[in-house]
């Protein structure tokens, strides 16, 4: 990969880099459907730096939630089977564990937030019995006395008021936005290294969801958590992330920190995405509008998954797989699949 | 407004009783879902009603079409009133006033092919021919950008972004002058909705209809409509041309809806007001100014006794805010 | 219907190869004992038949099948009447048709119909239908059949009469859930919106889409009214003798049990077989016509 000048210094960027912790190689993760076989995870690498919030982007059916649950090997059974990669975590290959040992490490060094609250929640138990649970699972070694005041200094820690009434209250008795905290919270009970959060603000509102960011913000830089945030809207790349990874048909197909991916999208999709999303801060004349569709599951795919739509395609778009090139913003982690990058000249412009 | 209004709503307002019962205890409390709110929307042209879930966006569209009765208020279209025609004017209201939702996968009817759909509103209303229906229906099939093969076809057999276009063509080929889209592409895969936005747009020039769009997307707000108006738990708390709003809102709602909106490129600072808590419950809205338990602008005691009324503050810019008080705006503007 | 949502996403294969592997995964064993016990003999009864199943030979009373050494000419034995066994099965597959058909259409289409209406009209029309459903669920069938029997004697339009009070309320109560989740869907506000009236909503926009529910309970169904026919007949409330009827010959064949059991046995075998066939069936087209599952 050629290195060449820094980009623009970036607030987010800390220096020195912090430590990787986790170290993703080449997951392929593909489900074994009675109709066909979808390479849902098509060979994915990326990595996560301590403290660092790493966004995965990407439009429904691109293998996000796959690529998360596979990390701590959770992918859906029985048609999902883990392949080929290697998922490095404190030097050791998660994807090497025994199910018991991963029993260990979900949930207390790597947890997850889900995107609907409404099904992570167990609508049968107070929500102080699901904290406690959390806390206890996670053997953080509280005594049972002090419990309770834990459990309540954690809803307080994610702006739940009044919490000591809380505790007692039911999951349907709360809204959606504070159903995501307490989730949210039991995420963090146990102070793991990273939190996966897939979705977690598309079903709360605008408000809502502002204060839900502004939460795990807080959380992020008082517990330094490293925070993978799978989503499919680029506004939240933008507020949220530090990193971001574009996934399109199971592959990542751009990879960078967040301002060289939107002042140099590399790949003709992130580009495409980018212009077609109607801007609030000014008046967008014409939408860019991507032709055609995704390719549906089980599609046979050969070549860039995207050539299909891309304008730029030729045929060895079409017949094979890009290697990895360096992104056009310069910046030393930014990478992008794509055959004309190939031209160092070639810029990306739509029509 | 700009143009001669199309449809026009005035004091519209929608209450629902809800009984809650506890053991043996019934409570009748009112939910005020809509609540006196008014506007027009302009011939070929598209207001946009934003605000958060739950502050009665479906419930003013579900009137409109006439699917629910109002408490209170008119809503007129042209010159009939919607809820008063009976027989030919209503059959007439129903080909005018056409609905496009947000679910794609339950808004067509599995069992039906696409051409049933599309001809839907024009079988039922009016007799007209084999051929003029299968005319029609190609017709608005090739406006959509699908095949006059695809008319044959089930729903299943389409994405997501195929079947708003299919409800689109039904709703067209009655040649309405409205069409209401309640969060038409909120559902959608960000690369199929701006195909969609655009074809929204192209259309309503071409067929020269006014939409009234229903969104929590500011953005989309931004793009597609000409005027919008805000909503706050069953209120419009402002309402203004759209440029005129994104330039300079002036509602504390507003203005903290926008500082909620995510950024559309890392760079962009915005002011950080992020309001506290929750929308209050509709059963029981708190007094005076609806907005006032959440407000960072709060100035007193008159938001919390009283009901700040809604006025035009600036030519076109209408705000139901104590912040802007009569005595600024233009003498003999204010009104009971 | 149900196949275009299949093929549809089978997608590639055509012509004879995807007819014949849509026809191996039919449930080949259940058709075909449907087709050999019930209708085949239905349709060709008067041929299939060796002997008249009306009158007997007194003289040949109680034989037992051939296969145990009875006489040849009565494959299966011959009743207390000496009236062959055999063509009386085969007859009485036309009376199970008969009543299973009748009064699955009259009870269905009752209860479908009031289905509907409390799904869709909601209010007044609904309590009184869900009041009514209740109602009839929680009265044991026997006690209905024993009324109406009391009241209008033991005959076919009896039985079939007994059926159809019987099943409605089960229609009516599945046909009630499932239209009234359709009549919130989105498609059915966009027709209102289109004028469409509600005569036009129910039948063009509910009714097909609970039409498979329909297939899968009315199939399940068989196999609960040929028993309940069954019941009936030892009651003596069923269909009237000398009537072919299985349940019936299975009621007469108890007091020779044990010295001529074939007499019970065989017609309670065809009505096993054909019980279990549709019940297998049943479960098979529910697995196949759930849109839930079709989806995935
Ligand atoms: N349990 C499953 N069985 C079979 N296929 C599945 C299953 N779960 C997901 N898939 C398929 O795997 C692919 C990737 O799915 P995934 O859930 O990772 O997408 P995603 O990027 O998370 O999308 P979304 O934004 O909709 O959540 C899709 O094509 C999907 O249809
Ligand atoms: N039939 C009803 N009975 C009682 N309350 C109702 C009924 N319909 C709507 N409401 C209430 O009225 C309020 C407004 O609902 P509405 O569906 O119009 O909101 P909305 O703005 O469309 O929200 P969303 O963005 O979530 O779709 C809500 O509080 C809702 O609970
Ligand atoms: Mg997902
Ligand atoms: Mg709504």
């Amino acid at each position: 990969m050629p290195t060449t000048a820094a980009v623009q210094p970036h607030s987010r960027d800390r220096d020195p880099p912090a430590e990787v912790i986790l170290d993703v190689k080449d997951l392929r993760t593909y489900l074994f459907t009675k109709r066909a076989l979808v390479k849902a995870v098509d060979g994915v690498s990326f990595y996560l730096r301590r403290g660092e919030t790493l966004g995965i982007v990407g439009e429904s059916g691109s293998g996000k939630s796959i690529t998360a649950l596979s990390l701590l090997r959770m992918e859906p059974k029985p048609a999902g089977r883990i392949v080929a990669g290697e998922v490095w975590f404190q030097g050791e290959d998660l994807l090497r564990k025994s199910p018991a040992e991963m029993r260990r490490i979900r949930g207390r060094r790597i947890s997850m937030i889900l995107q609907d609250p409404q099904t992570s929640l167990n609508p049968v138990f107070t929500i102080g019995n699901q904290l406690t649970e959390a806390f206890t699972t996670a053997r953080q070694g509280i005594s049972r006395a002090r419990l309770p005041q834990v459990v309540v200094e954690v809803l307080r820690k994610v702006n739940i008021a009044d919490p000591e009434r809380r505790v007692s209250t039911y999951p349907h008795q709360l809204s959606g936005g504070m159903k995501q905290r307490v989730v949210g919270a039991i995420a963090i009970s146990c102070s793991p290294d990273i939190v996966i959060a897939d979705e977690p603000t598309t079903s709360l509102d605008l408000t809502i969801q502002a204060q839900y960011l502004r939460l795990i913000r807080q959380l992020q830089e008082t517990s330094g958590v490293g925070i993978i945030f799978i989503t499919h809207d680029f506004g939240i790349v933008a507020k949220m992330c530090d990193r971001v990874a574009v996934m399109y048909a199971g592959k990542i197909v751009e990879h960078g920190p967040v301002r060289a991916i939107f002042n140099h999208p590399s790949h003709p999709y992130t580009q495409a995405l980018i212009h077609s999303v109607p801007k609030l801060e000014e008046r967008t004349e014409r939408l860019y509008s991507i032709p055609g569709q995704p390719p549906a599951p089980g599609e046979a795919l050969v070549g860039c998954r995207f050539a299909k739509r891309c304008e730029f395609a030729d045929d060895r778009c079409r017949q094979e797989y890009p290697p990895v090139f360096a992104g056009r913003s310069g910046h030393q982690e930014h990478t992008a699949d794509c055959w004309r990058l190939e031209d160092p000249t070639w810029r990306p412009s739509l029509r | 407004m700009a143009t001669k209004p199309s449809l026009s709503v005035e004091r519209l307002s929608r209450h629902f009783p809800v009984t809650t019962r506890r053991w043996f205890k019934t409570t009748t409390a009112v939910v005020k879902a809509v609540d006196g709110i008014s506007f027009t929307v302009g011939e070929g042209e598209t207001l946009a009603l934003v605000g958060e879930s739950g502050c009665g966006k479906t419930t003013t569209a579900r009137l409109i079409l006439a699917l629910d009765r109002p408490t209170s208020g008119v809503i007129m279209l042209g010159d009939t009133n919607v809820h008063d025609v009976t027989g030919d004017d209503y059959r007439r209201y129903r080909e005018q006033v056409q609905a496009v939702f947000q679910d794609p996968w339950s808004s067509l009817n599995p069992r039906m092919r696409v051409r049933e759909i599309v001809s839907e509103p024009l079988v039922v209303n009016r007799k007209r021919s084999r051929r003029e229906i299968g005319e029609r229906v190609a017709e608005v099939l090739a406006a959509v950008g699908l095949n006059p093969s695809h008319a044959d076809r089930f729903p299943h057999e389409f994405s997501g972004g195929q079947r708003q276009r299919i409800a689109l063509a039904s709703a067209l080929s009655s040649d309405p002058k409205l069409i209401i889209l309640d969060e038409p592409v909120s559902s959608l895969d960000v690369s199929i909705r701006a195909q969609t936005m655009n074809l929204f747009r192209d259309l309503q020039q071409q067929f020269n209809v006014s939409y009234l769009l229903i969104v929590h997307d500011l953005a989309v707000a931004r793009y597609m409509s000409d005027e919008v108006a805000v909503m706050y738990l069953g209120k419009i708390v402002e309402q203004a041309r759209t440029e005129a709003l994104f330039h300079d809102p002036l509602h504390p709602y507003t203005k903290a809806l926008f500082a909620a909106a995510l950024p559309g490129h890392p760079d962009v600072q915005r002011e950080e007001i992020i309001l506290e808590g929750e929308v209050p419950s509709p059963i029981d809205p708190p007094a005076g100014c609806p907005f006032h338990p959440r407000c960072p602008l709060k100035i007193g005691e008159i938001c919390e006794t009283v009901v700040p009324q809604f006025r035009p503050e600036r030519e076109g810019h209408w705000v139901a805010c104590h912040l802007y008080p009569e005595e600024t705006s233009a003498p003999g503007a204010a009104e009971a | 219907m149900p196949d275009a949502s299949v093929s549809a996403v089978d997608g590639a294969p055509t012509g004879a190869a995807a007819w014949w592997r849509r026809v191996r995964e039919l449930p080949l064993l259940p058709i075909a004992i449907i087709l050999v016990v019930l209708v085949i003999p239905a349709i060709f009864a008067e041929s299939l038949a060796p002997h008249n199943p009306y009158s007997g030979n007194l003289r040949a009373r109680l034989q037992p099948p051939a296969f145990l050494g009875g006489p040849s000419e009565f494959w299966l034995g011959t009743d207390h009447q000496g009236r062959d066994m055999l063509s009386r099965i085969i007859f009485g597959s036309r009376i199970a048709i008969a009543v299973a058909g009748a009064g699955i259409l009259i009870g269905g289409f009752i209860g479908t119909a009031l289905g509907l209406m409390a799904g869709y009209f909601r209010g007044v029309t609904e309590t009184v239908v869900t009041r009514l459903v209740d109602v009839t669920l929680s009265i044991p069938a026997i006690l209905v059949a024993l009324v109406v029997a009391a009241a209008i004697g033991a005959r076919f339009s009896a039985v079939v009469a007994i059926v159809a009070l019987v099943l409605w309320a089960v229609y009516a109560r599945q046909v009630r859930a499932e239209s009234l989740k359709w009549a919130q869907s989105d498609f059915v506000a966009r027709a209102r919106v289109a004028g469409a009236s509600h005569f036009r909503i129910i039948v063009r926009h509910i009714l097909p889409n609970i039409a498979n529910t329909l297939i899968v309970l009315s199939t399940l169904q068989v196999g609960f009214v040929i028993v309940f026919e069954g019941s009936l007949s030892f009651l003596g409330v069923g269909i009237p003798r000398p009537n072919p009827a299985w349940g019936l010959m299975v009621a007469d064949g108890r007091i020779h049990v044990v010295s001529a059991w074939w007499i019970a046995f065989f017609p309670g075998l065809a009505i096993m077989l054909t019980v279990l066939s549709f019940n297998m069936l049943g479960d098979w087209l529910r697995d196949r016509l759930d849109p839930k599952l079709t989806q995935v």
